[in-house]
């Protein structure tokens, strides 16, 4: 596969970059600091090794603007993945998609279910 | 890419970090002189690391160096031949929480040189930056070795932390032969709570491959407690006639425990690598064996 290093930079950074700024941020550190020079397939090695052996992935929450009701802001709350966490989901979603079964899809979405009722938005 | 620092024109030089600790510790034992007088030509095998205070150092100054150099070589993989064991390391030792058995540990030339490697790719930006807490039990039979190991890993702490790597350890009195004392040892690793258990055996074959009967119990027992987890056994020797002969006795025992194991061997060529003594700037030539037995559990 050609290029991981980009392709899952890119992907992590796109699904970050307006919903989670700090993660963003997070990850632009991550890549900064790895040129992926070392090997060509340091980055899947590394990600692909994690991904097995890891029980318990960081997340952190916190609360995004929804909307003002009777001059109240609402808020969202939100779980995300700390920034090596969406950077192995991009990976991980990249995997998926070259499975046959995906092979014509054209939309790709994963739902974690709440345990219990939230409202819906 | 690898960090000039440490592989210049096709030879090792160690890292930074692992000669000033050693320097310093060779200073502090008043024997620099005779690491700077000895020479590997003369004592082609150098000396094995003995129980007693003597054969201790004799071998610290000896054969640290020369232990560092081939762990060295492994984790650098200057030549692209072991690329997949080299990979393997390099991503346990990436991010996360890592056990790692240290056994039997001598001095800690072989941790010492895993560790400040890895510092230096991560200085490079050669690997990730990632936070990694590193806990590691470390057994050996001369208490003298236990002395300077834990000197030497106090010593290069500091200089792991600026590049996000955390290490703690700990000592223990382990005598290969008992099984009782390896049963100690292992509970002791096995109790931190870790994403990844890495039992680190390097440079054993020299006793074991003459009695190994005598230490098959033990190594039975080691295998047995990590064939459920997510676990790594690497096994560094230099290339000799009892690292084989050990190596072969210890892929029968394998077989029979991790059966769905991933095993990945190498060995160095014949005309081996050079590296280069930080003390007198001599070239010496260093070999490898080397066996790696993956599980995920």
């Amino acid at each position: 596969m050609a290029n991981t290093y980009e392709t899952i930079a890119l992907r992590a950074l796109n699904a970050t970059k307006t919903v989670n700024p700090i993660t963003y941020l997070g990850i632009r550190c991550f890549l900064d600091s790895f040129s992926n020079e070392f090997d060509e397939n340091g980055l899947d090695n590394f990600i692909r090794h994690k991904l097995k052996v890891r029980q318990h992935w960081f997340t952190w929450d916190h609360k995004i603007y929804k909307e003002i009701k009777e001059g109240e802001f609402i808020y969202r709350d939100f779980i995300s993945l700390s920034p090596f966490g969406v950077i192995s989901e991009a990976f991980l979603l990249r995997e998926l998609l070259d499975e046959k079964c995906f092979e014509h899809k054209k939309i790709f979405i994963v739902i974690c279910l709440a345990k219990k009722s939230v409202q819906k938005f | 890419m690898i960090p000039k620092s440490v592989w210049k024109d096709n030879k090792l030089h160690q890292p930074e970090a692992l000669t000033t600790v050693y320097r310093e510790k060779l200073e502090a034992l008043g024997v620099s002189q005779q690491v700077i007088d000895y020479d590997p030509k003369k004592k082609s095998k150098g000396a094995i690391g003995g129980q007693d205070e003597s054969e201790t150092i004799t071998h610290f100054i000896e054969r640290f160096l020369a232990s560092a150099a081939r762990v060295q070589f492994v984790v650098i993989d200057p030549h692209k031949n072991l690329n997949d064991i080299s990979s393997d390391i390099k991503a346990s030792f990436c991010s996360g929480i890592i056990s790692v058995l240290d056994i039997p540990c001598g001095t800690g030339a072989s941790i010492l040189s895993l560790l400040c490697n890895i510092r230096e790719i991560r200085i490079h930006k050669l690997l990730p930056c990632l936070p990694v807490h590193i806990s590691i039990t470390a057994g050996d039979y001369s208490e003298t070795a236990l002395e300077i190991y834990s000197d030497l890993l106090t010593g290069i702490k500091q200089s792991l932390e600026e590049v996000n790597m955390f290490m703690d350890y700990k000592t223990h009195s382990w005598d290969a032969k008992d099984l009782s004392s390896t049963d100690k040892i292992m509970s002791i690793f096995l109790k931190h709570n870790a994403e990844e258990y890495y039992v680190f055996m390097s440079a054993f074959s020299g006793e074991v491959a003459k009695n190994f009967d005598e230490y098959k119990d033990s190594i039975l027992h080691i295998q047995t407690r990590v064939s459920n987890l997510n676990s790594c056994i690497l096994h560094i020797e230099p290339e000799s006639n009892p690292a084989e002969k050990f190596h072969k006795k210890l892929l029968v025992l394998m077989n029979k425990i991790m059966g769905r194991t991933k095993i990945l061997e190498g060995k160095s060529y014949k005309k081996g690598f050079l590296w280069v003594h930080p003390l007198t700037d001599k070239e010496i030539i260093g070999q490898y064996s080397i066996r790696l037995f993956k599980r995920y559990g």
